[in-house]
């Protein structure tokens, strides 16, 4: 079950965030801020922390076909903690979506893939109703009322 | 289950304890790596950084009246890091590969087996580590090894 | 690889790309250049400027439409980017495919050549001798050429060099790699 939605803009600041469920801590916006600059920091760290090991041998994941493919390739993709689990999908234009769910059951990995799947739906939203929005400001807070409309109507779908 | 690294920070911040194994991909050869590698000293500063953080949210965002929310693991397209925090502060952590899905069954026994029969137990060796210092302590690095490292 | 690109691109375009009246586009675009030649007066060098100042906002807001439908990842070279701007970028946008030739040696610039342009069907530009001379119609290409590049960092100057509304023999759209935008590239791309 999907918690929340975060958008993050090139630069690391939060121009979006939905609660869709009211699973978790709702938090002050202040908050909101400082959660999604760190996520961005970490999510270069992240990369740097590479074992080398891994740097000399990795084999990429089958990635699922026909859909943007995830430029993410080894930034922070995903958290686990008990109450919830977040996952990360950056595009090519490096614009983040983050999103938050309940924890996941089972297979760790291929619960990463559905929410990547998730993500990339709402991607597409994003590139529907915000870009092609022309009162939209690039890299600005969003305030499209169809967008948070449509993020709605999506979620009760799945 | 490939596993890269484990680590060790203490409750005031400090990396006591970093072993890499190196030689994952040749089951051959001795396993090697490194211990308490200098070199190491900046990743585990930002290692130390980015658990932090993530824990910190974890709280924040799903800590309820009747208990607390943990961060268990966190992964990237390479690679899975595994979290585990006693009581007492202390942090473990061990990178591994992505197929390994949950550690915290090992790190709790690396905790409470090797580091608390062997480091806490032994009067000899020092629990309150001042900034800058490791664990050298043998036994402890040996039994580490033998649990954590290639089979 | 060539194949794969155009079967994609083909099947983006019949099934999963909403479709405009052609007239009406034509229509609406020409408006759009005949309003701001008034606007400005007849002075058409800032008629193109203007243009390509509209195409960047359109460009960099394309950009992730273009993304998140077709599921193109990062281009390997410039050579790919060529490949991937002309045979799907145009196809689904546009419903042409420019040829891409007229490659420099260190492969860093090209040309896009234009059989047909939607933008400038039934257009004839008018008799004064100065429209012939200096208004580029479809300016609003340049722009949104360099604006969704530049959003996958990568700047590039974009300009015609040669326009069938201004007599020449066929439309030529050259592209300039001038840098990568290495410190605008995200985090975690190896």
């Amino acid at each position: 079950m999907i918690q929340s939605l975060f958008i993050l803009n090139r630069s690391g600041g939060l121009i979006y965030q939905h609660d869709l469920n009211d699973g978790l801590n709702k938090l002050s916006a202040n908050e909101h801020l400082i959660l999604a600059g760190t996520i961005h920091g970490v999510f270069a760290i992240a990369s740097k922390l590479t074992p080398t090991a891994v740097k000399v041998s990795a084999q990429p994941r089958a990635q699922s076909q026909g859909s943007a493919v995830n430029g993410n390739t080894s930034g922070l993709k995903s958290i686990e903690t008990d109450k919830f689990s977040m996952y990360i999908f950056q595009t090519l234009t490096g614009v983040k979506f983050l999103l938050v769910t309940d924890p996941a059951q089972g297979d760790l990995n291929s619960g990463c893939d559905t929410a990547e799947n998730v993500l990339r739906k709402i991607y597409a939203l994003y590139a529907d109703y915000v870009m092609k929005n022309p009162f939209y400001e690039i890299d600005m807070p969003i305030r499209v009322d169809l967008f948070d409309r449509k993020i709605a109507e999506l979620v009760k779908a799945l | 289950m490939t596993i890269f690294s484990f680590w060790i920070f203490d409750r005031h911040c400090n990396c006591i304890y970093s072993r890499e194994w190196t030689q994952v991909l040749n089951p051959a050869t001795e396993s090697s790596g490194t211990i308490n590698a200098k070199a190491n000293e900046d990743n585990a500063k930002l290692l130390f950084g980015v658990l932090f953080s993530l824990r910190n949210i974890a709280r924040k965002v799903g800590d309820t009246p009747e208990q607390e929310n943990t961060l268990n693991s966190f992964a990237t397209a390479k690679y899975r890091a595994h979290f585990y925090e006693s009581p007492s502060g202390l942090r473990l952590c061990i990178l591994s590969d992505l197929e390994t899905q949950n550690l915290q069954t090992q790190l709790r026994d690396v905790y409470s087996n090797i580091y608390v029969e062997h480091i806490v137990k032994n009067p000899l060796s020092p629990v309150d580590f001042k900034p800058g210092s490791k664990i050298t302590n043998q036994r402890f690095i040996r039994l580490v090894d033998r649990y954590l490292g290639p089979q | 690889m060539n194949k794969g690109i155009k079967a994609s691109s083909d099947d983006i375009w019949k099934n999963r790309v909403d479709k405009v009246n052609a007239e009406l586009f034509t229509l609406t675009y020409g408006s759009v250049v005949a309003q701001l030649v008034r606007d400005f007066k007849n002075d058409y060098q800032k008629v193109n400027q203007q243009l390509e100042k509209m195409g960047y906002n359109i460009g960099i807001r394309l950009v992730e439409d273009f993304l998140a439908k077709t599921g193109t990842g990062r281009c390997q070279s410039f050579k790919d980017t060529a490949e991937v701007v002309s045979k799907v970028g145009f196809k689904v946008f546009l419903n042409v495919t420019p040829q891409v030739t007229n490659w420099t040696s260190d492969g860093k610039t090209f040309s896009l050549i234009l059989d047909e342009n939607p933008l400038a069907e039934f257009v004839e530009l008018p008799d004064d001798e100065r429209a012939k001379k200096e208004l580029w119609y479809s300016n609003v290409l340049t722009g949104v050429l360099k604006g969704a590049l530049e959003m996958v960092q990568l700047e590039v100057d974009v300009n015609f060099v040669s326009d069938v509304l201004r007599g020449d023999d066929r439309t030529e759209l050259r592209l300039q790699l001038i840098r990568f935008l290495k410190d605008e590239m995200p985090a975690g791309e190896d």
